[in-house]
């Protein structure tokens, strides 16, 4: 069957890059495609978090349900979480979730013996296997102390806080890490933002520019919140400063209607470009959140290509089912 | 708004036995708070959380005063709350209706509660009891004797704490509170408020992902309630909320919202404020970050990825989870338990009962001509009898049936007999001649009966016409 392909080849180019943060660009596609990847980005990327606590003692002030809630949200090491099974569908433990290809055992056993307030903190977390899985500030730790040129310090980090003891007061108690995705519950969501804006195509209508004085130019200028727009101080002409600043506010088009110059500048978002920008729990790093992000919209989509339904569903997807199987050729 | 709020009512929690106490998990100090606020000290006893709210209708959801929760902040332990609910075991009380000597203690016998109650009778603090499982027991001396109590209600409760009461008889422990721990994360029905009487309930808990997100910040709204709950309220206060803690949270301070604040003068006589409006108080907090003056963002639509036609108020609200909440009201019937006299559906939501589809409702169903409705909720849903009338005379309450004669059952060709139809007969007339079944509501029958012990005769006339 013949049909229309509408394959299209994006592409991305990375502006800035840290452990825990990305911007990059993302061109030559559409709105569909930007999103998908931000909601599996947001919902569907696995990584590990504390699933299961079985208490042994707790007299501290906070109840049993309040620590193990806090214990989940602690983001965990997840690099391995790709290769992990979700312990639903383990073979090796009938779904018990307990074994070592889906699970990661913690436990925790602190008192506080002294008069002073004592902090318990992801730090008291013992993982099974810290190589695997171990609460981000850890890991952040560990790596630091073997590069001896890292900014980072030590000794301002406290760790993640879980619950504080007085004297006398214990908690004790084991932690199951379980592979899941932030659909299920938002522990499980490896990022902390995920955001994309169309990049902004700005034109000013220079003619009608050089008809306002200086000072008209100024406050034009200064009706945007953000800072898109500056005076050269040379030639004193309004030159684009950022694009991207640009929030689709229209504050400037109200501004250039309210002065009577409609027309003096022309904004418009380009359908088929955009800036991503991504933040990481520090669960997964971000370039490898968005790698994984990819891979799992690339898994969704050949499971509905390989699916035997879509083949006798041909009239519903029609060419779209076609292009889907690739014998659109 | 305060009295109904879950909030957090006390410092000394561990220690109290208050017989029901609302708790707010993780409560929060507002951004945006009066003078009275701070001299009263209620950081103390925080009452809600700064949630971030959306105006806009988003899906439909929102209707009505229905309030749409983002799941994943939820999650994360928004608006997460207990119940803490104290049971008194007083055995000496107990003690003066059987006198008889009690102390608590589990049976030596069964052994099957074990993992529910301690050697001493008590519960174990930190066990999870179902509805209906036993949590406590008591051992009579006189009749030698166990008996447990169950839990009751329809939700599952944690023992939190076990209390002693002094030893008053002989050193005898013979009174004890329990303290029960319920869990009440926010669901679909649950109540909430902003402090300015925009309540509102939960109609969904929407995915994150689903949300409305802002292109600048990436932000989610927490909680999305619709713009028609304003204009007739006019509750301006609550916009001014939104921007005043918006502007605050981005300078990182607490914002003053006292009252005729312009008005009061300080030691000099001057007014504590300079600006003649609020809103440019205000607005400028907010453009000196980058934001819109009047607080409004572009945002995008979750689900599609494309710009909203509008531009979204969205901003920080102190908002409160009232105490309100379904499972303390949801009431469901399909069959049950029927009251003896009129064999009507009883009412009570502990019961198990009905709820009153009264004469207002009647009278709607009637006027929308719904017939068969009427007939299947007054009728055939509530106190459906069929009863023998005797047609000569016109009685119900004058028939009744023939006890049969235990007949030597004979057997017919192996089969097991055949039930002897009923018989019923008419005392007054002295046969079954003239019998009839009738369908009519019990209280029909009762009536009759009423009127019989006033001396009042009921006839029935019977036809065949429709
Ligand atoms: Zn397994
Ligand atoms: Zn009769």
């Amino acid at each position: 069957m013949e049909g229309i392909s509408y394959q299209r080849f994006p592409k991305v180019k990375i502006r800035e890059m840290k452990d825990d943060y990305l911007k990059f660009e993302l061109r030559e596609t559409d709105a569909s495609m930007a999103n998908a990847l931000r909601r599996v980005m947001l919902a569907e990327v696995p990584t590990l978090a504390i699933d299961l606590v079985e208490i042994e003692v707790n007299s501290t002030v906070l109840n049993d349900e309040f620590i193990a809630h806090r214990l989940g949200l602690i983001p965990l090491t997840s690099d391995r979480a790709m290769s992990m099974r979700f312990s639903r569908d383990c073979d090796a433990c009938d779904g018990d979730g307990q074994c070592e290809f889906c699970s990661v055992e913690f436990t925790l056993n602190v008192r506080c013996t002294s008069d002073h307030t004592l902090d318990v903190t992801s730090t008291d977390l013992r993982s099974s296997d810290p190589t695997i899985c171990c609460p981000v500030d850890v890991a952040a730790r560990a790596t630091a102390a073997l590069d001896p040129n890292s900014a980072y310090d030590p000794s301002e980090q406290r760790g993640i806080i879980i619950v504080k003891l007085r004297r006398g007061q214990e908690l004790r108690l084991r932690a199951i890490a379980r592979k899941g995705i932030g659909k299920d519950h938002a522990k499980w969501s490896p990022a902390a933002t995920v955001t994309f804006m169309y990049e902004p195509d700005i034109h000013i209508n220079e003619d009608l520019m050089e008809t306002l004085t200086l000072e008209e130019k100024r406050s034009w200028v200064e009706s945007s919140p953000t800072k898109v727009f500056d005076i050269d101080p040379n030639t004193q002409q309004v030159v684009v400063v950022d694009p991207e600043a640009y929030t689709y506010d229209d504050e400037v088009i109200k501004k250039a209607e309210a002065m009577g110059k409609p027309g003096l500048v022309d904004i418009n978002a380009k359908e088929d470009s955009f800036i991503f920008t991504v933040e990481s729990t520090g669960a997964i790093k971000a370039s490898q959140l968005v790698i994984n992000a990819i891979e799992i919209l690339r898994q969704k989509l050949d499971a509905v290509r390989l699916s035997l339904d879509t083949e006798e569903c041909d009239e519903q997807f029609g060419e779209l089912g076609a292009h889907l199987r690739g014998s659109a050729v | 708004m305060a009295k109904q709020t879950m909030g957090f009512s006390s410092q000394a929690l561990q220690f109290r036995t208050d017989n029901k106490l609302y708790h707010l998990q993780t409560p929060q100090s507002p951004i945006v708070r009066t003078a009275a606020y701070s001299k009263y000290c209620m950081d103390e006893f925080p009452t809600g959380t700064n949630a971030i709210v959306a105006v806009l209708a988003y899906t439909g959801y929102d209707m009505e005063d229905a309030m749409i929760l983002n799941k994943s902040s939820v999650e994360r332990g928004l608006f997460h709350g207990h119940i803490y609910q104290v049971e008194t075991f007083d055995l000496v009380e107990q003690r003066k209706f059987d006198q008889a000597f009690k102390l608590f203690g589990r049976s030596n016998i069964d052994k099957s509660k074990n993992d529910l109650i301690d050697s001493d009778g008590l519960p174990y603090v930190g066990q999870m009891i179902n509805p209906g499982e036993p949590f406590i027991s008591v051992h009579n001396t006189i009749t030698n004797t166990t008996k447990p109590t169950t839990l009751k209600g329809s939700e599952p409760a944690i023992v939190d704490y076990v209390s002693i009461d002094g030893t008053t008889s002989k050193d005898f422990m013979q009174k004890v509170n329990v303290r029960f721990r319920r869990r009440r994360n926010p669901v679909i029905g649950d109540k909430f408020s902003s402090r300015h009487g925009q309540k509102g309930v939960c109609s969904q808990l929407w995915p994150d992902i689903d949300m409305p997100f802002s292109a600048a910040t990436g932000m989610r709204p927490d909680l999305i309630i619709n713009p028609h709950a304003f204009p007739s309220r006019m509750t301006i206060g609550m916009l001014l909320e939104s921007i005043a803690a918006k502007g605050g949270s981005l300078h990182g301070k607490f914002m003053d919202a006292t009252p005729f604040a312009n008005s009061i003068k300080d030691a000099d006589g001057r007014s504590t404020t300079d600006s003649e409006s609020l809103v440019d108080e205000l607005g400028p907090m907010l453009t000196s970050y980058g934001f819109n003056y009047h607080g409004l963002e572009v945002m995008y639509s979750g689900v599609l990825g494309t710009e909203l036609a509008c531009e979204i108020f969205i901003g920080p609200v102190y908002y409160q989870r009232l105490r309100h909440m379904v499972s303390d009201k949801f009431q469901v019937r399909s069959t049950g338990t029927v009251d003896p006299v009129t064999r009507q559906p009883i009412k009570g939501r502990k019961a198990g009962g009905g709820i009153r589809f009264g004469e207002m409702e009647r009278d709607s169903v009637l006027a929308h001509g719904a017939a068969y409705l009427l007939h299947d909720r007054l009728h055939t849903c509530s106190d459906y009898h069929i009863a023998d009338v005797c047609s000569l005379c016109g009685s119900i309450l004058a028939t009744s049936f023939i006890q049969h004669q235990k007949r030597a059952t004979r057997h017919i060709g192996g089969l097991p007999p055949g039930r002897a139809p009923k018989k019923v007969i008419c005392h007054a007339c002295k046969t079954s001649k003239g019998m009839e079944t009738v369908a009519m509501p019990f209280i029909f029958r009762q009536l009759a009966v009423e009127l019989a012990a006033m001396n009042v005769k009921m006839t029935l006339q019977l036809s065949d016409q429709a």
